[in-house]
């Protein structure tokens, strides 16, 4: 777990917002208080199941922050798995990655134009203007512009991702790299050692072929303003944020806050909702880590589509969510 | 008594179903057949059709195979193919409209009998395909008149009742219930509008868009479709640039609607649903992008295969809905609530 922000649980007044960003490799956690500072932030790869994973985030609250439970006035979710993270939590709302990222960022960032937003397995553009979004886009049906891509090469490899960055600063050699698919381009990386080249050469010549396909694919015919943000797990990697800069020529901002920019997103956008709507929040409370929730599932055998369907059962029987039906009869 | 026993004419419930079932369904059931079709589309029938095509092809032509496939279980003596070659002047209908007969004659051979219909407005007029189809199931050219005449009548009906404003599916519903002469009642809205605008096929089968509709309406959202537009719009032949005018039938009733709508001052947002694979639609998507842009209009184009994810077009959805919501409610929005720019420290 990486602790991004944290501030003395004694300092804590007034009422409080919680982010939760469940995406499809990591978890993060945000809480802010009326006046939109950060109060805490972590960052977690997940492990295994999504559940598991935010009960483990809600566990480190709760022995750290456990005093300021009850100022929780609010809590949203996002990220891939925003929906079951809702109905575990009993969050008030669950907005997608693109409203989060959009809404932190133009706050952190003023006037800030372009956000890019490269995660595990899907990868974002977002336009704004006056922080309004005017246009985003999604990767389609290639991964190759995603963390996953370089999680990959850098396995091949046998370097640590987290090294990518430092190794690609040490190229001294251009070495291009087709980054149309994950598997041409090892087939390609095999060919570039095989020639000579030095891994740090290779290293540099996968994050612009990352780049390259990114801005192919996802940015195809959209004009990229600055200032331009770069968000989400990838945006650690030096290497990548290099080979933007010189593929856009200009600066790209990586903001401190750049790993839960989604969390934080999403507690905005819980205190948005809480007082504009005016409601009491559903909130189950950090107890969450210790209740028990068991996922399953079953094939529907009422029509041909034989949909597998899910559902979340608490401990004592209760089910609190339920879907994956296509005619809705099962959904809850 | 003798109780005539009908025969059984099978359609399948895709591609231009999607348009002309009403025509087809009076046209057949006045010349004394029972019209059969096949079940709504489901994984069965995607797996089937998947089989059967060839694999570059797009997923509405796949799901056609797999619909055949389905009706060949309900037992029929006839099996409807239909050639759809031009449906206005001046325009040619997709290649694989052309020779869908063929295409299906070549692939399959335990078909019955197919009964065909060519329609090809630059050479023949309507009722003459009509003919065409009645003499193949041996009836008089007076049988096949007063036929005809009713299927247009029905079409026509069909039609305004979706200019009238109902969905596809309900005045499906009043045409199966042959309830004659009914009156939508106009329906408010007042919140956000969004024209989804594609192929009937893509538009109407929800297994195709993944419940695209279901979800828009799940999150309040007037959803408007090509067919609820005034008919007068598409009767003049759009033009793209003065030297170059549209060649594809299906497309340019797309233009033509987009176009409408473009002019729209209420419109908050377009969807453009296509296919994998499809070409026409592809050159399209790209004019309809640029004109967006220039209008300052929220469009986004969501491309549709078997191998879609359904979390992938639901996140696209829901943001694209919730941009048009942010957008419009910012200027509405209490102070206090607004997200306010941070003090000069928070800044990174």
């Amino acid at each position: 777990m990486v602790l991004v922000e944290t501030k003395v649980p004694s300092d804590i007044e007034g009422d409080l917002y919680l982010g939760i960003d469940v995406g499809s490799v990591s978890t993060k956690f945000a809480i802010i208080n009326d006046n939109m500072e950060l109060i805490y932030a972590t960052w977690a790869r997940s492990q295994g199941s999504p559940i598991k994973s935010v009960q483990k985030g809600f566990e480190e609250m709760k022995n750290s922050l456990d005093s300021i439970e009850s100022q929780i006035r609010g809590v949203g979710t996002t990220g891939s798995a925003r929906y079951l993270t809702k109905a575990l939590v009993g969050a008030d709302i669950a907005k997608t990655e693109i409203i989060a990222h959009a809404v932190a960022a133009s706050y952190y960032i003023p006037g800030v134009r372009t956000i890019l937003e490269i995660g595990g397995q899907d990868s974002k553009v977002i336009l704004l203007k006056d922080g309004i979004i005017t246009d985003f886009a999604m990767n389609t049906i290639c991964a190759a512009g995603t963390g996953s891509f370089l999680d990959h090469q850098a396995h091949r490899l046998g370097v640590p991702i987290e090294k990518f960055g430092e190794l690609a600063a040490k190229s001294t050699v251009d070495v291009v790299i087709a980054g149309r698919c994950t598997v041409f381009a090892e087939s390609d990386m095999i060919h570039k050692q095989q020639m000579g080249h030095s891994k740090e050469d290779i290293i540099k010549g996968l994050c612009e072929a990352l780049v390259r396909n990114y801005l192919n694919n996802v940015c195809k015919g959209k004009k990229l303003e600055p200032p331009i943000t770069f968000q989400g797990g990838v945006a650690a990697n030096s290497g990548i944020r290099r080979a933007f800069e010189k593929e856009l020529g200009c600066e790209i901002i990586v903001h401190k806050y750049f790993l839960t920019m989604g969390a934080i997103g999403a507690a905005m956008l819980a205190r948005e909702h809480v007082l504009h709507e005016d409601i009491k929040t559903n909130f189950r409370g950090f107890r969450v880590s210790d209740m028990k929730f068991i996922p399953k599932a079953f094939n529907c055998k009422d029509c041909p589509n034989q949909c597998e369907v899910t559902y979340v059962e608490k401990g004592d029987g209760e089910i609190i969510a339920r879907w994956g039906d296509r005619c809705g009869k099962w959904s809850l | 008594m003798v109780v005539e026993i009908k025969k059984k004419i099978g359609i399948p419930r895709s591609l231009l179903y999607y348009k002309y079932f009403p025509l087809w369904k009076t046209f057949f059931e006045e010349l004394g057949l029972e019209v059969v079709v096949s079940d709504k589309s489901n994984s069965k029938i995607v797996e089937i059709g998947g089989r059967y095509a060839i694999d570059e092809i797009c997923i509405p032509l796949k799901l056609y195979y797999g619909h055949l496939v389905n009706l060949l279980e309900k037992d029929i003596d006839y099996i409807f193919v239909p050639r759809y070659i031009s449906t206005t002047f001046g325009t040619y209908m997709c290649p694989k409209f052309l020779g869908l007969p063929d295409l299906i004659r070549g692939t399959m051979d335990n078909l019955p009998p197919i009964i065909e219909m060519d329609v090809d407005l630059r050479k023949k007029p309507k009722y003459a395909s009509a003919i065409q189809t009645g003499r193949q199931l041996h009836r008089s050219l007076r049988q096949i008149r007063k036929a005809y005449e009713k299927a247009i009548k029905t079409y026509h009906y069909f039609r305004n009742l979706m200019v009238k404003g109902l969905t596809f599916q309900q005045a499906m519903n009043i045409i199966n219930k042959n309830i004659e002469n009914f009156e939508p009642k106009p329906r408010k809205h007042n919140g956000v509008k969004i024209a989804v605008i594609g192929h009937g096929y893509n538009i109407h089968d929800p297994f195709i868009n993944m419940n695209l509709f279901k979800k828009l309406r799940s999150m309040k959202v007037q959803v408007v479709t090509l067919e609820n537009l005034p008919l007068e719009i598409f009767k003049k032949q759009t033009i793209i640039t003065n030297t170059l005018k549209n060649y594809w039938g299906n497309e340019e009733e797309i233009l033509s609607a987009v176009n409408y709508l473009f002019q729209d001052k209420t419109l908050d947002g377009l969807i453009f649903i296509c296919s994998f694979c499809c070409g026409p639609d592809s050159l399209i998507d790209e004019l309809i992008t640029r004109d967006a842009k220039k209008l300052n209009i929220p469009y986004i184009s969501l491309v549709l295969d078997e191998h879609s994810g359904q979390a992938g077009v639901i996140t696209r959805i829901e943001a694209f809905v919730d941009m048009i919501i942010r957008k419009k409610r910012g200027q509405k929005i209490t102070k206090e609530v607004l997200i306010q720019t941070p003090p000069s420290q928070f800044q990174g």
